[in-house]
């Protein structure tokens, strides 16, 4: 292994300073037929040929003479295509070293051989299997492009359809034993349509729960800290919840349980509770402690949003009355924040640890109403005070009208 | 014919006297509500463009401060270098109230855990947008909090 | 004995002698309909209320679409005694509207637009067309959905007009849609140009009445001339009319308390129009009028048409003195009388209908 790496920065060198020469690789290929002329034009795009790292830098062989004798020459270290089993090595030969990798970006990661090894790819692939992938199954092989780049076969938004390409083709999959329904899954679920349809490259795709190149499912008693990484609440409160030791023992897929783990849908209401479709009463029974804790919380939400819907009508009534409701809006998105956290809270899935959110969304959503009552009741008041004036007016224009009459009779 | 007059006598000064202390209250009752009208509220305007969000020094250095800026809940946090910023404080994911947190020196929505850092700009967790930042102007004693020009 | 000491300081300086004597023998005709009289009085003290209250509403209101519906909030909700002063301008402007109707058909039906009044009919003509324009400028001012959508339409109408109907509509409108420009520009009428129009033409209609009296009807001459009888203006009139002035404001209190005006929702220019807009009450039995015109008459355009032939009815109303010729002779005119009825009738008819059954 060193010796090979010796061997490729010397070459690497000589690359580097027959940079200001021509190369011969790259003319003699491009007057040839497609096939052969292939490689060149794709070259042209990738990360590679940009930052200097030509042919035989991968190649071997001497760029610097266009004879094919000599510059395809094994003794100038020519491969030629390297085989399917030498090509993670020999990306690793430049893509493990830190020092030469720091010439190109100082922070670029070195590790990604290492974990190859430890990934389903990798293992079966040092037992001889050619059909998983490596290296240049994902990247590409000529023209490889920067993870950032939008054109990159990796980059998040091409990344699962690129993983598809071998884990939705059944035949191809069939010897394996494993499940090829996944991507179809993945483009249905709420993290496919963040990503597609939003085009927010923050939303998860098959890489950030299964890793790139240390690709593995995650293990059953693992799901909650994957999904963790983004959901970190949710996992706080699940790792504390009695489901946590209850999953693991036995053998439940932890989120994945009730969330499912390629199709995750949008979370409502429904999924929590004693009635239908709820996921509750999947394995609690009536007579059970959970089914209790799900019958709390499930009414918890329904009571909040009850309360907060009558607010919210009082509000609207009595804006289009012209009555102030400055508090009153105030209250009202105390109340929703404390339902958006009751919601989070519930995977604690205890009946204690929800009331303090549920007392405060409930104290909330009343001062709201309180507030909206005392603004209806103002308007009552003004009712008053009105007919108080009217009544004044009648006054006013009675005595006025014997006033005039006993001018009348006075002149009479 | 003498009782007639002492009677409309009576009766005319009843109705003199009535018709002038209820014109009076009546007069009274018109202009009351018209001069308490001309006298401005106390939110002087309709659209507050600004608001004094705090007085010089009421904010520690590394600290912040919750307000209500035009009915909607706004942050005033001072940096620990002494400079002040403002910005709305719904939060872009769900709206909740983003909180100042001291100890990560971010700006902290407590119900899906995201973070904004001291420019408002998406430092971690589920928001898709930044949040909104206000013009800070000191005058005299006052932190005035307004509308980006 | 004050009140002599500052009448003397004024009669050194100014001789109101004239006018004095003038007051002090005005009289008003007493006969079986001299209760009409007073109405064209409700109709001025309604537009003085609309004056004050626009006055002080105007310290609290912004003209741009940025800001006027939030003003118009402030004002309902911020200021002290805000709602009250709102909710009067908002009734007051229909009151008015309404009296001054009744005060038009009164004195049509009493034929007070013969000879020698002519004058006073026509420049009362036009204070109605001023009053329905204040009516359509302030009803845009608060800047909600109804608001809107019955400016666009009401402008809509201009366009209609042929030759210069687009013209028209841009002068509105202050462009081709209704925006923020039109709010600013029917603000400048309403506060600025409408008033001082107005107060000239009050002017005129006022002065012409003080020089002329009142007008007895043709059908009650013959008898009052027999039996004049009258009453003296100052005080008789006057505080028989302040009677009348207190009703109405006792109504208007009644109508703010028990229908509070509506801030309605803000106006949102890109979203569609609510179903069954209509504009205001007072325009409505010519919007329905136009709902019933045939798209084409003969080889026109059914609503140009319309549109014209109201306007010829328009100018034939103003110039209604000069049609009728018994009147002006001083005979009872009933052939006109009808046309009066007809005329009520059908504004009254045509209003029901839209509103039952639209």
């Amino acid at each position: 292994m060193k010796t090979y790496r010796i061997v490729l920065v010397l070459i690497l060198l000589t690359g580097y300073f027959a940079a200001g020469q021509e190369n011969h690789c790259i003319t003699c290929h491009q007057e040839l037929d497609a096939s052969l002329a292939l490689p060149v034009s794709e070259m042209k795009d990738g990360v590679h040929f940009l930052s200097g790292i030509l042919c035989n830098d991968c190649h071997g062989g001497d760029p610097t003479t266009d004879d094919p004798e000599l510059s395809m020459d094994p003794a100038k270290g020519f491969v030629g295509t390297p085989q399917f089993k030498d090509i993670a090595i020999l990306c690793a030969g430049c893509h493990s070293d830190a020092v030469y990798m720091r010439k190109f970006n100082p922070n670029v990661s070195t590790e990604q051989y290492s974990r190859y090894q430890t990934s389903q790819h990798g293992i079966l692939q040092a037992q001889g299997d050619i059909k998983v992938a490596t290296c240049t199954s994902c990247h590409g092989v000529h023209n490889i492009k920067k993870v950032s780049d939008p054109t990159a076969t990796v980059y998040p938004v091409n990344l699962a359809d690129q993983c598809g390409k071998c884990h939705a083709d059944k035949e191809y999959m069939q010897e394996y034993g494993i499940d090829t329904q996944q991507l179809e899954h993945y483009k249905n679920s709420v993290h496919a349509k963040m990503l597609y349809d939003q085009g927010d490259i923050g939303a998860p795709t098959c890489n950030d729960c299964h890793g790139n190149h240390g690709a593995t499912p995650p293990g059953i008693t693992s799901i909650a800290y994957v999904c963790g990484n983004c959901h970190m609440i949710q996992q706080e409160y699940f790792t504390a919840s009695p489901h946590k030791t209850g999953f693991d023992e036995m053998g439940f897929s932890e989120c994945g349980e009730c969330h499912g783990n390629h199709d995750i849908q949008q979370t409502n209401d429904e999924m929590l509770g004693v009635d239908e479709p709820a996921l509750c009463i999947n394995c609690h029974d009536s007579d059970s402690d959970g089914y209790a804790v799900a019958m709390k919380l499930r009414t918890d939400i329904d009571s909040l949003k009850a309360v907060i819907g009558i607010a919210e009508k009082m509000i609207f009534d009595a804006q289009k009355a012209g009555v102030e409701v400055v508090d009153e809006e105030m209250n009202l998105a105390k109340a929703q924040e404390s339902l958006v956290h009751y919601r989070t809270m519930i995977h604690t899935f205890s009946k204690e640890k929800v009331n303090e959110t549920f007392k405060a969304g409930l104290e909330s959503s009343d001062n709201a109403y309180k507030i909206g009552q005392q603004a209806l009741k103002e308007l009552s008041n003004r009712r008053i005070l009105l007919i108080i004036m009217v009544l004044l007016t009648l006054l006013v224009a009675t005595l006025l009208i014997f006033y005039i009459k006993q001018k009348e009779n006075h002149i009479h | 014919m003498t009782k007639e007059p002492e009677v409309s006598q009576g009766r005319r000064r009843f109705i003199g006297w009535g018709l002038l202390s209820s014109l009076s209250a009546f007069t009274a009752m018109l202009i009351y509500p018209v001069v308490r009208f001309v006298m401005p509220p106390p939110i002087a305007e309709s659209v507050q463009n600004s608001v004094k969000a705090a007085t010089v020094n009421e904010l520690k250095p590394n600290s912040g401060k919750n307000f209500p800026f035009n009915n909607k809940p706004a942050i005033l946090i001072r940096l620990p270098n002494g400079e002040y910023r403002a910005f709305s404080a719904v939060c872009t994911h769900l709206q909740c109230t983003v909180q100042y947190r001291e100890d990560f020196k971010q700006i902290w929505c407590a119900c899906h855990n995201a973070r904004f850092d001291l420019n408002g700009n998406i430092a971690s967790g589920p928001p898709p947008a930044p949040l909104e930042s206000f013009d800070v102007n000191i005058s005299g004693d006052d932190v005035i909090v307004s509308k980006p020009s | 004995m004050k009140v002599e000491k500052i009448k003397n300081w004024f009669n050194e300086r100014l001789d109101f002698s004239g006018i004095v004597k003038f007051s002090e023998k005005k009289v008003v005709p007493v006969h079986k309909h001299h209760f009409w009289y007073g109405i064209g009085g409700i109709t001025l003290f309604l537009y003085v209320i609309q004056v004050l209250t626009g006055i002080l509403l105007l310290l609290y209101y912004r003209p741009s679409a940025e800001s006027a519906f939030e003003s118009v909030e402030f004002i309902m909700t911020s200021v002290k005694y805000g709602w009250l002063i709102r909710s009067i301008h908002s009734w007051g402007a229909n009151l008015m509207i309404f009296f001054l109707f009744i005060h038009m058909f009164s004195t049509f039906f009493m034929k007070a637009y013969r000879k020698p009044r002519e004058m006073t009919w026509i420049s009362g003509a036009f204070l109605l067309i001023l009053a329905l324009a204040f009516g359509f400028s302030g009803y845009l001012l608060p800047w909600n959905k109804l608001a809107f959508f019955a400016t666009k339409v009401g402008t809509e109408m201009a366009a209609v007009v042929p030759f210069i109907g687009h013209e028209i509509l841009i002068f509105l409108r202050g462009g081709e849609e209704v925006t923020g420009a039109t709010l600013t520009r029917f603000f400048g009428f309403h506060v600025a140009l409408l008033p001082m129009v107005t107060a000239i033409f009050l002017l005129v209609h006022l002065l012409l009445i003080q020089a002329q009296g009142m007008s007895v009807p043709p059908s009650l001459t013959p008898e009052y001339e027999k039996n004049p009888k009258s009453m003296k203006f100052f005080p008789d009139f006057i505080l028989r009319d302040a009677v009348g002035w207190l009703l109405v404001l006792g109504l208007l209190g009644v109508l703010a308390a028990i229908f509070p005006w509506e801030l309605g929702e803000k106006a949102d220019p890109y979203a569609s129009a609510p179903s069954g807009i209509k504009p205001e009450w007072f325009f409505v039995f010519l919007f329905q009028t136009l709902k019933y015109i045939p798209g084409k008459i003969l080889i026109f355009n059914g609503e140009s048409l319309a549109i014209m032939g109201i306007a010829v009815g328009i100018v034939i109303w103003i110039f209604i003195p000069f049609f009728d010729k018994r009147a002006q002779a001083g005979k009872p005119s009933p052939a006109f009388t009808v046309i009066g009825i007809f005329l009520v009738l059908y504004i009254l008819v045509l209003t029901a209908i839209s509103y039952i059954f639209d």
